[in-house]
């Protein structure tokens, strides 16, 4: 019944959604990879992006709101880090994960308060929403563009980690935190760095992500930050390709589970029953390292 | 001697309790107080029972909305007079279900749902590390409320629409006691020989393993035992609300209990109930006024509108957490901080006992 | 034994604070009487927009009829709001909060879903509550203490799947309803039911709650053949459905309920909102209902003396949300009903509203069935035309 431009479409409706999941990820598996910690407040990060956008761009124009909107969201985000969870780096690692869901809790009903829990129109960008017809598909220009941005910030990202300073003491932090502290990494600017790398994808991320949508509102970031952290965790976490590799698989089943029209409801059920899974076959993921508990 | 005392003192402090809580039924049982103390007991339940793996065996679980979820769904479908079912189950024929379940049967099958399923999901999940297990745990809460929201299970689940017109309590006793009975069962097993190889996995799982506590059934006696309580506090849930919708049991409600477990104080049993009842008065009751621009003194205050509520409440939380990590309670239960207590006043000089004893 | 003491102690200490922390906040107190009114309604969450637009009728018709007679006394009418966040598991305890407060009538709410897990609060506490736009059927079902204004799905499924199947010709339609959601659920239900017998065909396709991205669903209903779409869903899914749908080149006509008279909608779509078709309770437009001409320039004058009441109304003070109407009309009813009763208490007040009849209300004369529904045989469709809410057609059953 249904013709090949069909399955092309639904092809490019998951890469879409899955190179935000990407984005929305690498923030996740790179503060994990460092601080063994699931950084619950990275999808209200992305969402917080979304409402500086909206709230700026009343003031400026759009495309000047943008870079003030990335530069906004990474001091948020180093913030986050320095307050809820610099302070309890000694603490068990329970609690510093009850700090990041506290965090969270924050962020969302910050973000009720001040909207009066309503969602906002996102400002139109120019150029961005403009379809094009390519036969039998249309696609807007943010379906082409989000791909190749994500790729090219990933393909960045691990050139950096892999041949400057920082990105080495990055390495050597996520290998062995203590012994890293010992041979002279500073570890608090380590991590700080972290957060402005995840900060800054994520709100990349949310231009891209609430322009497609055209929405904001304050309990969006959850889902789509939830969804991306077990794309890190499918890939293996602290891998970067393997978090955005996790990404795509997950957007693109994501995509076909919609296209029935019995099943389409379990499209977030089925990410989950992937976790688990993948958690069972594989606890490392894809291109996770094994690790070995020490005594 | 001393537990006799014991026993008396507890004897008068229940009767104290029931009596209390008789008089607000009678009095006002459409009250905030009644409506609190109700569901502060509820909460309170399903805290500790999320305490008892949290806190007491070390497993970071999420799972507790999906638990409850259960257990209040199991209920609600099988206490539904057969006559009012073709109403509830409006698009779906009356459903497949056409008998009625008494009540009490109905609460055990409440918690023994939840269990199984937590053993189902516990036969993989607990051999994850702890964050793992986390979001294990939330994933599956997650999975299942798609499954019974689902179109197809409609004739079971009622699909979308609500579960309402099942069987009620009539006193507000009724989840106040239960609660307590269940709260005193985890607190027996806690204090069991269980108890106390749950609390040896906590602090470390390598000893206790070669001090021959068998790690994989110790976790599946936590898990089970926990969701089976989690089942009933969802059970009563329902009851409270009179009405039950999967919509309700998101991950938020989760973060919701575990931040009682927190304020409590994990490990404490006392702290939860104590955390449990602070929360719910005040997320519903006593921080209410903080929604409204406060019309009463002649003037309004402009940051004061709706949603500032909880603004000031999750703020509250994060100082908690940042700064009194320990909580109410810390790890210890309240006669022993009671005793602390007295015992630091009666060093005091005589001066500031008297300040005390006056207040 | 220590642990059953300590238990005992923290709920004694629980009991304790909890008693202590009540305290009063009774207002007024200056001699005169006061009469408290419930404002049951959504102020943030997904129906937020709604609510608010609902909240504004009723302060309309509060800032005309402030007072009301009982045994020939005077009494000062008071609203009290709570907000049920359009979430059913915070809408009993929102209840409970009015119920707490004394009220001795309620009106709301805006999503049925709010409406019956409050309902049995209203009725065991005995206060009567009337409907604006809950248009559930369950939400009066077996319960003697809800009423409601605005019609029932079972109507509006009918009508909009009359609609559908004789004026666009839609014979194969896909129903994209809200998982979890009465409201989508049961009215999409009703459409289906009607579309069958008509002898169109329809598939219901359900989504979860939160969901952003429809293009796969949409490029599905696009392949797969439907020729129209029906989408009972809240306001801030309709903008991305229809953004998504006409994204997508589906080109066949978009059709929902009540919920989508929302200027908002049209703002966010832009050019894309083209044949967008909903039912709706009222039209400002309409010059046979005088009520309703009285009302939209009264309203509409109130609306822009004050720029919170603007921003309530969606930031427009050319343009009426028919539920905000059905605010204002339960309002009335409300007062009438407690001076037929010539009471506070809200069993007189349900006693009265059983029997109350209101003609010339401004969604039409008033009347309860035996269910506590108001008799309505009459909607209105409207769509969607340059970025505003124009009248479509209207339907006489």
């Amino acid at each position: 019944m249904h013709d090949a431009s069909y399955y092309i479409q639904l092809l490019l409706s998951g890469v879409t959604v899955g190179s935000l999941y990407a984005l929305i990820a690498i923030g996740y598996t790179m503060v994990y990879g460092i601080l063994r910690l699931i950084n619950f407040a990275h999808g209200d990060i992305f969402m917080m992006a979304g409402f500086f956008m909206v709230y700026l761009s009343s003031a400026v124009s759009p495309v000047l709101a943008v870079p003030l909107v990335l530069i906004l969201t990474v001091v948020l985000g180093v913030l986050i880090e320095r307050v809820a969870y610099k302070p309890l780096r000694t603490a068990p690692r329970m609690s510093v994960m009850i700090s990041a869901i506290g965090v969270s809790y924050l962020l969302q009903n910050l973000a009720t308060y001040v909207t009066g829990g309503l969602a906002r129109a996102y400002p139109e960008l120019p150029f961005l929403k403009e379809t094009i017809q390519l036969g039998e598909i249309s696609i807007n220009w943010i379906t082409i563009i989000t791909p190749v941005l994500t790729v090219l910030l990933v393909v960045v990202l691990v050139l950096l980690i892999n041949h400057t300073k920082v990105g080495m003491a990055m390495r050597a932090v996520s290998r062995d935190f203590e012994t890293a502290q010992l041979m002279g990494v500073k570890i608090n600017s380590v991590i700080s760095v972290t957060f402005v790398i995840g900060s800054f994808l994520a709100a990349v991320a949310s231009v891209l992500y609430f322009t497609n949508y055209g929405q904001v509102s304050p309990l969006i970031g959850a889902m789509p930050g939830l969804k991306a952290f077990v794309a890190a965790v499918f890939g293996g976490i602290g891998s970067i390709p393997g978090a955005v590799i996790g990404a795509y698989l997950i957007g693109i089943c994501e995509s076909l589970i919609k296209a029935n029209e019995t099943i389409s409801v379990f499209s977030n059920a089925f990410t989950f029953a992937l976790l688990i899974l993948v958690l069972l076959v594989r606890p490392n993921g894809l291109f996770g390292e094994k690790t070995t508990e020490k005594v | 001697m001393k537990n006799k005392k014991f026993l008396l003192i507890s004897l008068i402090l229940a009767a104290v309790c029931i009596a209390g809580v008789l008089v607000v039924n009678s009095t006002m049982r459409y009250s905030m107080l009644a409506s609190v103390l109700q569901k502060g007991a509820i909460y309170a339940l399903v805290a500790v029972a999320l305490n008892l793996l949290n806190g007491f065996t070390g497993l970071f679980s999420l799972g507790q909305a999906g638990f409850m979820m259960l257990g209040a769904y199991t209920y609600a479908i099988l206490t539904i007079p057969v006559e009012s079912r073709a109403a509830v189950y409006q698009y779906f024929d009356g459903g497949i279900i056409q008998f009625c379940l008494p009540m009490a049967v109905a609460l055990v099958l409440a918690g023994i749902v939840p269990m199984l399923f937590a053993w189902l999901i516990g036969l993989p999940v607990l051999k994850l590390k702890s964050d793992y297990l986390a979001i294990a745990t939330l994933g599956f809460a997650e999975i299942m409320r798609a499954l019974i929201q689902w179109k197809n299970l409609g004739p079971v689940t009622n699909g979308s629409n609500l579960l309402r017109n099942f069987a009620n309590y009539s006193n507000i006793l009724f989840p106040i006691v239960l609660s307590a009975v269940c709260i005193g069962i985890i607190v027996l097993l806690i204090n069991s020989t269980y108890g106390r190889a749950f609390k040896a996995i906590r602090d470390d799982e390598v000893a206790a393993e070669a001090m021959g506590i068998n790690l994989a059934k110790h976790k599946m006696i936590a898990f089970m035992t926990s969701a089976f309580f989690a089942g009933i506090g969802g059970a009563l849930l329902a009851m409270f609300q009179s009405s039950v919708q999967a919509n309700a049991f998101t991950s938020a409600m989760t973060y919701e209990i575990l931040l009682i477990v927190v304020i409590g104080g994990i490990g404490s049993v006392s702290g939860s109930v104590i955390g449990s009842f602070l929360f719910v008065a005040c997320s519903e009751w006593w921080l209410r006024f903080l929604d409204d621009p406060m019309p009463y003194l002649g003037f309004s205050v402009p940051f004061m509108k709706g949603g500032f509520r909880m603004l000031v409440f999750s703020v509250v939380i994060m100082i908690v957490v940042l700064f009194f990590r320990k909580g109410i309670m810390g790890d210890e239960e309240l006669p022993a901080k009671l005793r602390k207590l007295s015992a630091r006043l009666k060093n005091r000089p005589a001066k500031a006992s008297k300040k005390e004893v006056t207040k | 034994m220590k642990k059953v003491i300590a238990m005992m102690l923290a709920l004694v200490m629980a009991l304790s604070l909890v008693a202590c922390g009540g305290g009063g906040n009774s207002g007024g107190g200056s001699g005169e009487k006061v009469i408290k009114i419930g404002v049951f309604e959504p102020t943030s969450g997904q129906n937020g927009a709604g609510g608010k637009k609902e909240i504004l009728g009723i302060q309309y018709a509060q800032s005309l009829y402030p007072t009301v007679k009982i045994n020939g006394e005077e009494y000062k009418v008071e609203l009290v709001v709570a907000d049920n966040a359009s979430d059913a598991s915070k809408a009993p305890s929102a209840a409970q909060s009015l119920v707490s407060a004394g009220v001795s009538v309620v009106v709301g709410t805006y999503g049925s879903g709010c409406a019956i897990a409050a309902g049995d609060i209203f009725k065991n506490a005995k206060v009567p509550a009337i409907g604006t736009s809950c248009t559930n059927p369950q939400v009066t079902l077996g319960n003697d203490y809800y009423f409601r204004i605005s019609y029932i799905d079972p109507f509006q499924g009918a009508v909009m799947a009359n609609y559908a199947y004789n004026k666009q010709n839609s014979r194969n339609v896909a129903i994209v309803v809200e998982s979890g959601d009465d409201y989508s659920a049961g009215f999409g239900t009703f459409f289906e039911k009607e579309m069958t017998e008509l002898g169109g065909a329809s598939k219901v396709i359900e989504f979860q709650k939160g969901e952003t991205d429809f293009t796969t669903t949409m490029a599905t209903i696009k392949s797969g053949g439907y020729d129209g779409i029906f989408a009972p869903v809240s306001i801030e899914t309709a903008a991305m459905i229809i953004s998504q749908a006409r994204g997508g080149g589906f080109t066949g006509p978009i059709m929902a309920g009540d919920t989508w008279d929302d200027i908002s909608i049209a703002q966010r779509t832009g050019d894309k909102a083209t044949d967008i078709y909903f039912s709706a309770f009222f039209d400002s437009s309409d010059a046979s209902n005088a009520a309703g001409k009285a009302f939209t320039d009264g309203f509409l004058k109130w609306v822009a003396a004050d720029s919170g009441r603007t921003a309530d109304n969606g930031g427009v003070t050319d343009a009426i949300s028919s539920v905000t109407p059905c605010g204002y009309d339960a309002y009335i009813a409300a007062i009438k009903a407690i001076e037929a009763a010539n009471s506070t208490k809200g069993e007189d007040i349900r006693a009265a509203l059983v029997n109350l009849e209101v003609p010339g209300l401004v969604t039409g004369d008033l009347k309860f069935d035996a269910n506590g529904d108001a008799v309505k045989n009459y909607a209105v469709i409207k769509t969607i035309k340059d970025g505003q809410i124009v009248y479509h057609d209207t339907y006489n059953g």
